[in-house]
């Protein structure tokens, strides 16, 4: 079962990676496309642009993206022996969203540029994960328990501060700030790309590299504790390295709700709960179903699009249920 | 990879995003060079059947480049600008058209869209046209206006200072009953207070709030002397908040129900 998992995961990957090249809302023949590689004349100098500086990116960030959210869902479900948990608890989406709200309305004209908003977005998710980390540590020790209630807080004061840009900011600004809160690879290009993408692989290598470290941690905090791991570094890895990377995803894409929730699960439930197979199936499934939600996206509504987040929380949620009611 | 022309020579295909600028477009004559507008470009009517690219601070870089334009008018705000990055890379130009509530932005975005379409004469006749209707014969008496756009989730929203309700308003003689800067929640004591003699509204506050009865009989605005005297003016929303070519028709409005007073 896994070993067969893991010939058609890859598969699904090249397969959507390649159907995401060919889609879109250009009439790009589909044949060209295919021979793109080897013969870029084949295409016009717009189609040719259209694939090279659109497409690909955009979809070079979907993988990333997707992968990204999936492996720190996983991660942070094993530390926090919680099924509920996602990068959200941990107040990245919630800083990262303040952090753009703060942008968006008092930046004005004084930072533009396209690194600004996502700079300000990574900056929150830094801050806001870091109050979660000190307000969940009891007596120099880091609590699970502890930090998921202070994630709760600092998400409300998140939101609340959110409220306040909201309230400051004119017509334009509130529509900014609600498509960003939506989720979009749209802004995809190379130049934002490079940035976000090393945090993520780094943040990714990381946690592959605590694999066999989370399966010990899930026996329970104390018995981990006396098979020879460090519980309080632990957590302090886990978390740094899921801030790392899931706050590039967000700055770079916006906050995209229930890849990191739901793919783990569905690993869980097909092939297991240890992490040495959970976290790479995890990194592909959540690239797969994030590039075909975006493909989706870019085409139903042509010429125009929808966010991506809206999609995925759109399929994500009744999915999430019938994987509860089942 | 140098930015090109994707076509040479050919039709001029045009993008026009934002109402008053594909309104402006229309105006000037170029109406059948428009191959697509954004979701709220919907007047004229050629304008709203016309292929939709997304509403405008939401577009797609392929989106449109798919419909192969010549050329992008855009107000100020349309975006992501990530987009608008892409799209100018692929070498077709967007022009961005300044979105400031005053006469003059109007004078130079007529100017603007005019010289980038080579419709000088036709612009330089709109603008002429469109301040010669603005400035006609003054109300006697000056009322004061209070603007209601949408009644969103928290309440009624006003529009204030610098904004182009407000615009309107004071070109049809009157003054605005409310003095902050921009378009904010309304308190209902602030809306007491602000006693309107005129209630200015988009249609689709009115039908949202249930017709003219329902809305004069709000408790907040049923004591001000606009309920006393049943004076509201609805006007279309685009028209209401967008400064275009039919500005003067909302002004003209205005000034029939205050020349009435």
């Amino acid at each position: 079962m896994i070993r067969l998992a893991f010939i058609i995961l890859p598969l699904a990957v090249l397969a959507v990676a390649l159907l995401a090249l060919a889609l879109g809302s250009s009439a790009i023949p589909m044949t060209a496309v295919a021979l793109w590689p080897w013969d870029a004349a084949a295409l016009s100098d717009q189609q040719r642009l259209i694939i090279e500086n659109i497409r690909l990116p955009r979809m070079v960030l979907g993988l990333l993206v997707g992968a990204m959210l999936a492996v720190a869902g996983a991660a942070l479900q094993g530390i926090f022996r919680n099924p509920l948990a996602d990068p959200g608890l941990i107040g990245v989406s919630g800083g990262a969203a303040l952090g753009a709200a703060a942008m968006i309305v008092m930046g004005g004209d004084r930072f533009v540029g396209p690194l600004a908003l996502p700079l300000a977005a990574f900056a929150g998710a830094v801050i806001a994960t870091l109050a979660v980390y000190g307000l969940g540590r009891r007596h120099g020790m880091i609590s699970p328990p502890s930090m998921l209630l202070a994630g709760i807080a600092v998400n409300a004061l998140a939101g609340a501060g959110i409220g306040v840009f909201s309230y400051v900011g004119d017509d334009l600004q509130l529509r900014q700030l609600t498509f960003w809160t939506m989720g979009s690879l749209g802004a995809a290009g190379w130049s934002t790309l490079l940035p976000s993408l090393v945090p993520m692989l780094a943040s990714m290598a990381g946690l592959f590299l605590l694999a066999t470290r989370l399966d010990v941690f899930s026996l329970g905090e104390r018995e981990a504790f006396h098979l020879g791991l460090n519980p309080h570094r632990m957590v302090q890895l886990v978390v740094g390295l899921t801030c790392l990377g899931v706050g590039a995803a967000v700055a770079a894409a916006g906050p995209i709700g229930f890849i990191g929730l739901v793919v783990p699960h569905l690993i869980r439930l097909s092939l297991g709960a240890g992490h040495r197979v959970l976290l790479p199936a995890g990194m592909m499934l959540g690239a797969v179903l994030l590039v075909g939600a975006d493909t989706i996206a870019r085409i139903v509504a042509a010429p125009a699009e929808l966010p991506v987040g809206l999609l995925c929380s759109l399929l994500g949620a009744p999915f999430f249920l019938w994987l509860l009611r089942r | 990879m140098a930015p090109r022309p994707i076509q040479a020579a050919g039709a001029v295909r045009l993008i026009t995003i934002g109402a008053p600028t594909t309104e402006i477009v229309f105006a000037l004559g170029a109406g059948d060079q428009v191959v697509a507008t954004d979701t709220t470009s919907r007047f004229p009517q050629t304008a709203a059947t016309l292929p939709k690219v997304g509403y405008m601070r939401a577009l797609s870089a392929e989106g449109l480049l798919s419909l192969a334009p010549t050329r992008i008018i855009a107000q100020d705000g349309s975006g992501p600008i990530e987009v608008l990055e892409r799209v100018r890379e692929a070498g077709i130009p967007i022009d961005m058209v300044p979105d400031r509530p005053d006469l003059s932005t109007l004078d130079s975005n007529i100017a603007l869209i005019a010289g980038r379409l080579g419709r000088e004469p036709e612009g330089a006749r709109l603008a002429a046209e469109l301040r010669q209707r603005l400035s006609q014969n003054q109300p006697p008496t000056p009322l004061s206006a209070l603007c209601l756009i949408h009644p969103g989730g928290g309440g009624w929203m006003a529009a204030g200072r610098d904004t182009v309700p407000d615009l309107l308003i004071r070109l049809a003689g009157g003054h605005n009953a409310i003095d902050f800067a921009g378009i904010r929640p309304l308190s209902l004591e602030a809306a007491v207070d602000s006693a309107p003699d005129l209630l200015v509204i988009s249609s689709s506050a009115l039908a949202q709030a249930g017709g003219v009865d329902a809305l004069l009989a709000l408790p907040h605005l049923a004591a001000t002397p606009a309920a006393a005297k049943r004076r509201v003016v609805v006007v279309e929303s685009q028209m209401l908040l967008g400064l275009g070519p039919r500005s003067p028709e909302a002004v003209q409005r205005l000034r029939a129900v205050m020349a009435a007073a």
